[in-house]
């Protein structure tokens, strides 16, 4: 009786390509291999693709996207949405960037305060989800619209101009470090920050753990509402962050500053291989997939190919990856909720 | 079958001594009601729990088992009693801090993140840290420590999703291991293992008990409370009926003492005769549902299944119906063969289901009466292409007549009581002039007036309409009142085709939970 099989897995099982673990495997290398695949496809077609400057190019306009992707990952992981980040963002640089234009001395707050706003309006998001049990489309779908309400009834058909920024955010948007554009530093700091705390941090863990299955979390006692209420802050703060760098970047904002961002954001965190059912996926894969993104745009301009093939692409690349993410989590379900009801007879 | 007769025998005095002098019992439940609106799910349970004793928890289904549970693990919080811990007043709000005193539950089944790894799985809540950040090694270690402690020992990184239903099993009872348990309840624990795995579980329990930790172990199967337990505590409709050590209640008594309540629905005797065979039933079987299952209905008559909850009853419905893959075996509908795949394709044959779960998959409940009788029939109402509101309104009327059913036939479904909205549930398929009827539980959470008026319906449809009827309940008087003939499904198989004269509560639960089948062996 001692001696079961138990104890001695086969060499598929202890790689953990057994069941659902295999399928979601599969999603993760999925991510890699489909950048690489890109990457040939575009090499062969054209010379000047695999060079280095264009490969900055790619890099830095993908920077602000991976943080925006990191920001969607950690709500996605709960198995909910967020599609006021491009709200956030523009709320937060337009606001800052004015306050810091009006008083100098404000200047070296920028930062801070832009998370602190990130933060409660991320607070907002996860309240009406969470606790009001708005489903989350829903909720952020609402928020999109009051945030930019907010931002356009502030400015008032004004601008913030470059010249009221902080000097030193300019200095960053422009700045080269280690031949890369600083931006590309900066978001790897922040997406590798974001996957430690995701992944190291019991906080992290039980973000994981809820969106795997919020029905164990409730039988094992997990305060799932505070779970995602705080996913959303920490989402809203990064947010928040990404705003701040895209409003430095591109130098005079308006109130639609980063409009339609969110769709491009839960487009990279969808072909990064997060799970829109929650509970899996990396931080890191949703910023390849910001870069996946950035590669199809970079590749096809390059190309000379319409906006029109463009959006093609993208959209199916969408489909492929969330097809790909349902027949995951069927396989994952069926392995774990199936019940025998019948006795194995031995 | 039985353990070492010895040291069971020195264990129990042990633990019977110390409870009778001045320790307190381990758990002390007193008084817990529990209502849910109308609905008393517990009304007024007391017992105790000795130290270090398996305490057997038996009942049929909606005896207030699982309640009982979620009350002493803070899931749930009682309307009245109160629950002590070793003398110790809980009141639990999350069963993190139940698992943080020392109290923990398995449910039957597996409640875990699949996507994690293992060893993650068994830390949740309690995540070893170094500094701000977890201690993987750590975590690692504790799990391996653990999975060996219940003789289970599994490679701790791989994810859940890949683990088989035992394994996924033995991982929830290592997570439910602290190094101080006092309390372990065993929600139906064996009911997904295999003997060989079984009785693996069997040993953990051996050797919780020898460190003192109580277990309550909650399961259907005598055999496995014959050989385990040392006190039984048997609950029904939310009482307490009795607590007995093992030796002192046979397994008789102790199924007498699970139905023993007056049966109150009086049946009615049937003077039509049965007429032909409408559904018949050979060899259908599901992988890891049900197996070999055999039978007709006749137009005229009125089926019970019978069984407990997870048996695979609904599950057999459910595959006549066409909602279910993979079906072997053969479906006759008034003679001919049939092969269900859809709902729809049943439908026309003149097969209807009522789902247990009406509100969810029976009724539309922000649509009005009239809206949800028209849907089945939306073809038969419409004139090219439009519905024809004013067939709609007669139909509806009528049914809502026949039926007596409350409320006007523009009124939400929703705001109906539990009772009317199962008769609309009906009301839609009837107009479809089914002659094939699966009900599933049609009765449940129904109360009792309007359970007799629905019981009415379904003689009704059957004698003078002349429909076969299957139904499916876990409600024993019902079964009685109603059958003129009763199916126990056990563990997936047919165990009895009792006729109604025949049918006892006793000999339905007996083949229920496997006991004739042991006598017989």
């Amino acid at each position: 009786m001692s001696g079961s099989n138990a104890t001695t897995p086969s060499l598929k099982e202890r790689l953990g390509f057994t069941g659902g673990a295999a399928a979601l495997r599969v999603r993760f290398f999925g991510v890699i291999g489909f950048l690489v695949a890109l990457i040939v496809i575009f090499t062969t077609m054209s010379d000047r693709f695999l060079t280095g400057d264009n490969w900055r190019s790619i890099l830095f306009s993908a920077a602000i996207l991976m943080v925006i992707a990191a920001s969607q990952a950690i709500v996605v992981l709960t198995g909910n949405l967020d599609l006021s980040v491009g709200s956030i963002m523009g709320l937060v640089a337009y606001v800052v960037y004015d306050i810091g234009g009006m008083n100098e001395a404000f200047g070296p707050f920028a930062i801070p305060f832009g998370l602190l706003i990130g933060l409660v309006l991320g607070a907002i998001n996860g309240y009406l989800v969470a606790y009001l049990e708005i489903p989350s489309i829903v909720a952020t779908l609402g928020t999109l619209s009051v945030y930019r309400g907010f931002v356009s009834f502030y400015a008032n058909a004004q601008q913030v101009t470059v010249e009221e920024l902080p000097r030193y955010m300019r200095d960053l948007a422009q700045a080269t470090w280690l031949g890369l554009p600083a931006y590309v530093w900066v978001a790897i700091a922040v997406v590798l920050l974001v996957a430690l705390v995701l992944r190291r941090t019991p906080w992290g863990r039980q973000v994981y753990a809820y969106g795997s299955n919020p029905k164990a979390a409730y039988f094992f006692g997990l305060n799932s509402r505070r779970i995602i209420l705080q996913a959303y802050a920490v989402s809203g703060m990064v947010a928040a962050f990404g705003g701040l760098l895209l409003g430095a970047q591109i130098g005079n904002i308006n109130s639609l500053l980063a409009n339609g961002w969110e769709m491009q954001a839960l487009a990279a965190v969808v072909i990064g291989g997060v799970s829109i059912w929650g509970g899996s996926g990396s931080v890191i894969g949703a910023a390849i997939g910001a870069i996946v993104l950035a590669t199809i745009n970079n590749g096809l301009v390059l190309l000379h190919v319409q906006e029109f093939y463009r959006l093609l692409i993208q959209g199916t690349a969408i489909i492929v990856a969330v097809g790909v993410d349902a027949i995951v989590q069927r396989k994952v379900l069926s392995a774990t909720t199936r019940r025998r009801i019948m006795e194995v007879e031995q | 079958m039985q353990g070492p007769p010895l040291i069971r025998k020195a264990t129990q005095s042990m633990a019977k001594e110390s409870a009778a002098q001045t320790v307190p019992p381990r758990l002390s439940i007193r008084g817990v009601a529990k209502n849910f609106e109308a609905v008393q799910a517990l009304r007024g349970v007391s017992f105790d729990l000795a130290p270090g004793e398996v305490h057997a928890l038996v009942g049929e289904n909606g005896a207030g088992k699982s309640t009982l549970v979620s009350i002493i693990t803070g899931l749930q919080t009682a309307s009245a009693g109160e629950v002590l811990l070793d003398g110790e007043p809980i009141h639990f709000r999350t069963p993190l801090e139940a698992r943080a005193a020392g109290v923990a539950a398995v449910y039957q089944d597996p409640k875990l993140f699949p996507h994690l790894s293992v060893a993650e799985n068994i830390v949740t809540g309690q995540y070893p840290k170094r500094g701000a950040f977890l201690d993987t090694k750590a975590m690692r270690a504790r799990a391996k420590a653990l999975l060996e402690e219940v003789g289970y020992p599994l490679d701790v990184d791989r994810l859940v999703a890949g683990l088989t239903v035992a394994e996924a099993q033995f991982v929830e009872i290592a997570r439910a291991l602290s190094t101080d348990l006092k309390l372990l309840i065993l929600d139906e624990p064996t009911s997904a293992l295999t003997p060989g795995e079984a009785s693996k579980l069997y040993e953990v329990v051996h050797r919780l008990k020898a460190r003192g930790t109580t277990v309550v172990w909650i399961s259907h199967r005598m055999e496995e409370i014959r050989m385990l337990a040392d006190t039984i505590t048997v609950l029904r409709d939310g009482g307490h009926v009795a607590t007995r050590a093992k030796e002192d209640l046979s397994d008789a008594e102790m199924i007498k003492l699970m139905v023993g309540r007056e049966v109150v629905l009086e049946q009615v005797a049937r003077e039509e005769e049965l007429g032909e065979v409408r559904l018949q039933v050979e060899g259908l079987s599901a992988p890891g549902t049900f197996d070999n299952i055999s039978f007709s209905v006749r137009a005229g008559e009125i089926v019970g299944v019978a069984g407990l909850v997870g048996s695979g009853r609904s599950e057999i419905a459910q595959a006549i119906f066409g909602l279910t893959k993979g079906v072997t075996g053969t479906v006759k509908i008034n003679g001919e063969v049939v092969k269900p795949k859809k709902p729809g394709q049943m439908a026309n044959l003149g097969v209807v289901y009522l789902p247990e779960d009406r509100d969810h998959e029976g009724i539309i409940s922000p649509l009005s009466i009239q809206d949800n009788i028209a849907l089945p029939s939306l073809k038969k109402l419409s004139k090219f292409g439009f519905m024809q509101r004013r067939s709609e309104r007669e139909m509806a009327l009528e049914q809502k007549e026949a039926l007596s059913i409350k409320g006007a036939i523009e009124a939400p479904v929703s705001s109906l009581s539990g009772g009317n909205r199962q008769k609309v549930a009906i009301a839609r398929w009837l107009a479809v002039g089914p002659n094939v009827l699966l009900l599933d539980e049609p009765t449940h959470g129904i109360d009792v007036g309007t359970k007799a008026q629905v019981h009415d319906i379904m003689r009704d449809l059957a004698r003078k309409q002349r429909m076969a009827i299957l139904m499916v309940s876990s409600d024993m008087p019902e079964v009685l009142a109603v059958s003129d003939r009763v199916l126990v499904i056990s563990r997936g198989r047919l165990a009895a085709d009792i006729d109604i004269a025949d049918a006892t509560q006793e000999n339905i639960l007996a083949a229920a939970t496997g006991t004739a089948r042991e006598a017989a062996e």
